[in-house]
């Protein structure tokens, strides 16, 4: 059932009803988009590809941003210039692995920039200051290159660091 | 995080991109990542022209694993000032308005290595030279015929005293050039500019049809500077006419010297050549008279600014000049940027500026520090009556009631020893400030007549009081040595006072510049140059820049490194004066020294 008034109804991908406020889905762009289309929202939003726990941290997010100024041209640049997070944002992401890559995923999937960038971040500063090494170790992932492989891509790489 | 969708892994990726070692490093974890590190890490390639880079260019990569990434590439030549503190590739990244251009070295190396690189780079987009000299000729034909698209950014010098290089070198270019950053210099014991050379900008706009940032600097040397050699090149060289069917500059950008003088006539050349009505950036240098803004508010030319950097030092006895640079900041369209230094009132700020501007301003520049060589920029500014003024907790929360937006923020205080804390308290009113850069003003106030802890200067320290026939007392010596003594702790007191009283928690990064009479900057007693109450070296020791953060470990706290190190010999005398200062201090001996300041006291 559709909620009254200011409140929305998204219906997770694993069917559960979670109600959330107009302002704070709109930090969605896929929401918002789809509720301009759409003038009233009678009916619930089914959010298929993002589960319960999901999307109630996505929606944490969108709640503690609600107020946010939108972003401008200026400030995506300025923003795309460091990895810094702040405070709320990194006790925010204090999640497990799955869970931030989840976050990242319905992110990406509801367009929410803010959030997006928020993850991402998260995961690129985990891999700085690491070796190849650590990097597959703390993302568990397995090495497929051959070693002709590797030694080529250390070539290449420092043909063409700054000297 | 191997099974992220593409476009993904392409955010984090890029967000990774700024750490070179860090996207190396991802680029070598599997296949996949190596896909997608690959396109950044090659992206823009930068090449230091000096005598081995033939030799390491040789061995050209497999040019559809590497070349077919590089959309841009720099050429530049080896700086002639080693310690940089920045990268000469991140030099060339800034922005126009913030830029600052070391001086670099000839190449007299071989050409043809370089040359066919650029031939066998498939999508070259944007190219940047940076060398003394300019680059062979044959190098401009390569880049004409192979790539005719490309973006060409040169940054000439005007050494006219040894017939240097000069833009015409690049006429065989001209229409790819798409930023030209000129570099004139001066030598402040000589003559030195008091105008811009604007006529070198004018000729350029002329030469390049399609240029669309220009910038100049002029940087100071012990040389001769240019600017005799600018007034005779005036003489024998005319104004060139306009060709007919002439159309004026789309300039996005123009950046003029910050420590010299725009006239009226100045404006009007310049709007002459160029349609300012394109124009997003601008760097106006110092306004001295009410002509200008009068002109400007006149005019009303702009329709894009967003970015504007000027000082503003009025004439005496013009009662215009304040009604018209109200009027010309209320002219313009809302701007994002804003750096205004010189000799204004705060109020005026609060009451002519941010009345207009205030709800659109991301970042906000009230002072301006030594970094990397524009401390020539700075002397000439703080000469003419200051760098920019300094703020109280009342100015600061009237700018936190106007800028809801604002983000960045660089402002000057008075250090107090710890009761300065009502300013913290007012920057934390900044409702989405994430980054501030505080310039501290750590010469003793003239109100504190009585040092604290009492306590006298040691010999050492009279006897490097160099300023001792200025009747400066000692009280005002020691004073302003123990509020510049910031250590780690303070640092990270301050950083974290003004993040937990900001209701928003945006607060992310703070770097703390201490003042103590650097160009007679706010000195009561001073020198022809500095007004430094102890010899320079132990303010180095005493006074770093710090830098301090958070990220998900915590708040850290980075100390600035000195651009030389502090002489050997004088450790023993610095010990004494830090013994003297904090005798209980069991870790004394330790060296770096940790000098300690006043703390923070509680009075908010």
């Amino acid at each position: 059932m559709a909620a009254a008034g200011n409140l929305l109804t998204f219906v997770s991908a694993d069917n559960v009803h979670i109600e959330v406020e107009r302002d704070v889905a709109e930090r969605s762009l896929l929401i918002k988009n789809m509720l301009e289309d759409l003038g009233e929202a009678t009916e619930d939003i089914p959010i298929p590809n993002v589960n319960e726990p999901v999307l109630r941290k996505v929606i944490e997010w969108c709640r503690h941003h609600k107020n946010d100024p939108p972003a401008s041209t200026e400030d995506e640049d300025s923003r795309r210039k460091t990895t810094d997070i702040d405070e709320w944002d990194q006790k925010f992401t204090q999640v497990d692995q799955e869970m931030l890559f989840e976050i990242i995923l319905a992110a990406n999937y509801l367009d929410i920039k803010g959030l997006l960038d928020v993850g991402c971040k998260t995961v690129a500063n985990m891999i700085k200051g690491k070796s190849p090494e650590e990097i597959r170790k703390t993302f568990n992932i397995q090495n497929d290159f051959t070693p002709e492989e590797e030694d080529q891509i250390r070539r290449e790489n420092e043909w063409a660091e700054d000297r | 995080m191997d099974t992220l969708p593409l476009e993904i892994q392409h955010v984090i990726a890029d967000f990774t991109c700024l750490s070179t070692k860090s996207l190396q490093a991802l680029s070598q974890v599997n296949r996949r990542w190596n896909q997608v590190a690959r396109k950044l890490l090659f992206q823009h390639l930068f090449i230091r022209l000096c005598e081995e880079t033939p030799e390491r260019l040789l061995p050209l990569p497999d040019s559809t694993r590497v070349l077919a990434h590089v959309r841009r590439l720099g050429l530049v030549g080896k700086s002639l000032q080693p310690q940089t503190p920045h990268p000469l590739r991140d030099i060339l990244q800034q922005d126009e308005g913030d830029r600052f251009v070391p001086r670099v070295k000839f190449y007299q190396g071989d050409w043809c290595p370089i040359i066919n690189l650029i031939r066998m780079i498939p999508h070259l987009q944007e190219l940047d030279i940076l060398v003394s000299d300019g680059v062979h000729p044959e190098l401009l034909q390569a880049v004409s015929r192979y790539h005719p698209t490309c973006r060409l950014s040169i940054f000439p010098g005007y050494l006219f005293w040894r017939r240097g290089e000069i833009p015409q070198k690049y006429s065989a270019v001209a229409s790819l050039l798409h930023a030209v950053h000129v570099r004139c210099h001066e030598n402040l014991n000589c003559t030195v500019f008091m105008e811009h050379p604007m006529r070198i900008l004018t000729d350029m706009i002329l030469l390049a049809p399609n240029v669309k940032h220009l910038a100049m600097q002029i940087s100071g040397v012990n040389a001769p500077g240019d600017n005799r050699d600018y007034h005779r090149y005036l003489g024998s060289n005319p104004p060139h006419e306009r060709p007919e069917g002439f159309l004026r500059a789309q300039l996005e950008s123009l950046s003029l010297p910050p420590q010299t003088k725009l006239t009226a006539q100045h404006f009007s050349d310049l709007h002459e050549a160029t349609d300012f009505g394109q124009l997003r950036s601008w760097t106006v240098g110092c306004i001295e008279d009410s002509s200008v803004p009068r002109t400007i508010a006149h005019l009303h030319p702009f329709r894009q600014l967003k970015r504007l950097v000027l000082a503003l030092y009025p004439p005496s006895e013009d009662l215009r000049f304040w009604p018209a640079v109200e009027s010309m900041f209320e002219s313009l369209p809302p701007l994002t940027y804003l750096c205004l230094l010189g000799a204004y009132e705060p109020r005026f700020l609060h009451t002519a500026v941010l009345r207009k501007h205030g709800a659109t301003l991301l970042v906000l520049k009230l002072h301006k520090v030594v970094q990397g060589f524009n401390s020539e920029e700075i002397l000439r500014l703080a000469k003419k009556g200051t760098v920019g003024p300094i703020f109280s907790a009342q100015d600061i929360s009237s700018i936190a009631a106007q800028c809801p937006l604002l983000r960045e923020l660089s402002i000057c205080i008075q250090r107090s020893r710890g009761l300065e804390t009502d300013v913290y308290a007012a920057l934390a009113q900044l409702p989405s400030l994430d980054t501030l850069h505080l310039v501290v003003n750590c010469l003793a106030p003239m109100s504190n007549q009585m040092p604290v802890p009492p306590r006298e200067l040691t010999d050492f320290e009279q006897s490097r009081l160099i300023t001792q026939w200025y009747d400066m007392p000692a009280w005002f010596s020691r004073d302003t040595m123990i509020n510049c003594a910031i250590d780690a702790t303070l640092a990270t007191a301050i950083f974290r006072y003004i993040s937990r009283h900001q209701p928003t928690r945006r607060f992310l990064r703070l770097t703390l510049h201490p003042l103590y009479g650097q160009f007679k900057q706010y000195a009561h007693y001073g020198q022809p140059r500095d007004a430094l109450p102890v010899d320079r070296e132990l303010f180095k020791e005493l006074a770093p820049i710090w830098t301090v953060w958070r990220d998900s470990t915590g708040v850290r706290a980075r100390r600035g490194r000195t651009t030389r190190p502090l002489d050997r010999s004088i450790r023993g005398e610095i010990l004494q004066i830090f013994k003297s200062i904090w005798p209980g201090d069991p870790e004394a001996t330790k060296w770096p020294l940790e000098w300690k300041s006043w703390p923070l006291q509680n009075t908010v």
